[in-house]
């Protein structure tokens, strides 16, 4: 007995069990329905605003008559046309052609040099970053100065609540005086002050609390002999901790990660693993002082068999040093500093200086 | 559809050239459309998948009828330095050869044949196994190349209707 279609089938991740064919007809329909809805909706306005006498009373009445309803209207109708236009030729296009042709005649296309300039260094090593930025910066000891990774927990976020928070509870508060000077009372307002000031005193201190941790552990220095580093080769490596604290523990470690990038539901979700780590340094109560930093020049050797720095559009092998301290009453923290690997047999580049 | 690699073993270097022969039987040259052979990369893993066509070869309908299908084909490229294939826990990168054949019923016939790239100084995964074993500092490795003699015996072969999907057909 043949099976009655369905319009919907079950989604499993990027697979799904219905026909395929339906399913791009369908999404066919959709997008061409909304262009046509769109046209409809804006020769609707058009005949409303500038020819309202050639139209029948009963359907000119369902336009709204005011200028912010006809804009609203065209507004829509103009995004409807171009939603509809753009994701049916979107989806057009992706019939007929399989993902390998469709990523060649892309490549094709970047490569362009009007579009992206050419990049010779990519096309030797491609998929593997270039690492410029890492060079740009010239160090005291040795010949590179590595930038640390920004920090994801930014202290942005803390200070605009903290800000926007009390700014409206200072508002709040002078309506509230004022009806007092004026014989106005206002007890809920009042009343509300309370909580409201509480939350502000709590947002403030979370943001003093990200802000200690941010600037009050002196900044860490990491500095390299060369850069990219090949495997199988050896490099010299300094680490200067600037600041005043007791650390409990200190480690610096050579660590490859995994990262990959994927969709689950409407979100898009980070996942790392890490892959290798090596302990260049591991130490217990470091003392730094600001007239005597902590230092300390290290060897880093990279395995001769390790991967390569790689990086796509969802996934990537990142290598990194990574500093690690652990001390009261500063929160711990932990310091990323990117470096790139290249395959065996790279030759690597002369310094600049 | 048959599809060989030039070396048996499925190991290339980084610069070398690669080349694969293929043959199509028992299916009558009027129902192709068209072939497509890539030689790429693809990651395979828990992340969404990341691929790039190194070089690709497209023979249409005409091409065909006039060349026919019973003879064996081939086509070379020198392969790039980088990525080299990797078998990690999140990420695999995998190099392949992949045939489509287009039917005029709107099917499409994947085949695939997996080989590695990997440097010469590259050691193999049952001595870097050993050397991570006696080294303490070294806490975790995945960073092997996975070598298997084995896989270029291995071929799938899959039909798929036409469009396919965004990652491959299935």
């Amino acid at each position: 007995m043949p099976r009655i279609p369905t319009p919907w089938s079950k989604k499993r991740g990027e697979r799904s069990l219905g026909n395929t064919f339906a399913g791009v007809a369908g999404e066919a329909a959709f997008y061409a329905s909304l262009f046509l809805i769109g046209i409809f909706g804006l020769s609707l306005v058009l005949i409303n605003r500038f020819a309202p006498d050639r139209v029948p009373a009963g359907p000119a009445d369902a336009i709204p008559s005011n200028d912010l309803g006809v804009w609203v209207l065209g507004t829509l109708a103009v995004a409807a046309i171009m939603t509809g236009a753009i994701s049916l030729l979107f989806r057009l296009l992706q019939v007929g052609a399989s993902n390998e042709r469709r990523r060649v005649l892309a490549d094709r296309a970047g490569s362009i040099e009007m579009i992206r300039a050419s990049e010779k260094d990519s096309a030797k090593l491609p998929h593997v970053p270039r690492g410029s930025w890492l060079t740009d910066s010239p160090g005291e000891r040795l010949r590179y100065r590595l930038p640390a990774e920004a920090s994801e927990e930014s202290v942005f976020g803390p200070a605009t609540l903290a800000l926007l928070w009390n700014a409206a509870w200072f508002v709040l508060l002078a309506v509230a005086v004022s009806g007092y000077w004026n014989g106005q009372h206002r007890p809920i307002l009042t009343g509300l002050l309370i909580p409201f000031g509480a939350i502000g005193w709590w947002s403030f201190r979370f943001f003093l609390r990200q802000l200690r941790q941010r600037a009050g552990v002196g900044s860490t220095i990491v500095e390299i002999s060369n850069h990219p580093l090949i495997p199988g080769s050896s490099y010299q490596l300094y680490i200067s901790q600037i600041g005043r604290m007791q650390l409990k523990r200190l480690t610096v470690e050579l660590t490859c990660e995994e990262k990959t990038f994927y969709r689950q539901g409407t979100d898009v979700r980070v996942e790392r693993h890490e892959a290798f780590c090596q302990v260049l340094w591991k130490g217990r109560e470091v003392l730094v002082d600001p007239q005597g930093p902590w230092e300390q020049q290290l060897t880093l050797t990279i395995p001769s068999e390790a991967m390569h720095s790689f990086v796509g559009t969802h996934n990537a092998i990142e290598w990194k040093i990574v500093v690690k301290g652990t001390s009261k009453p500063w929160p711990s923290f932990c310091r990323n500093f990117r470096v790139v690997v290249h395959p065996p047999g790279s030759a690597q580049k002369a310094s600049p200086r | 559809m048959n599809l060989t690699l030039c070396r048996e073993d499925g190991l290339y270097h980084p610069g070398e050239l690669l080349t694969a022969c293929w043959r199509i039987s028992r299916v009558p040259v009027e129902r192709v459309q068209g072939l497509e052979v890539s030689v790429m990369w693809y990651t395979e893993g828990k992340g969404d998948e990341d691929f790039h066509v190194h070089h690709f070869h497209r023979q249409g309908e005409n091409q065909i009828r006039r060349s026919g299908l019973s003879d064996a084909r081939s086509t070379y490229c020198k392969l790039p330095e980088t990525p080299l294939s990797y078998q990690g826990k999140l990420i695999s990168v995998r190099w392949c050869v992949r045939m489509r054949l287009f039917l005029t019923n709107g099917r499409e016939i994947v085949t695939e044949q997996r080989f590695y790239l990997i440097h010469p100084n590259m050691v193999s995964r049952t001595e870097i196994s050993a050397h991570h074993l006696t080294d303490p500092t070294v806490t975790r490795n995945q960073l092997s190349i996975h070598s298997e003699p084995e896989m270029n015996k291995r071929s799938r072969q899959r039909i798929a209707r036409k469009p396919s999907g965004p990652s491959s057909a299935t």
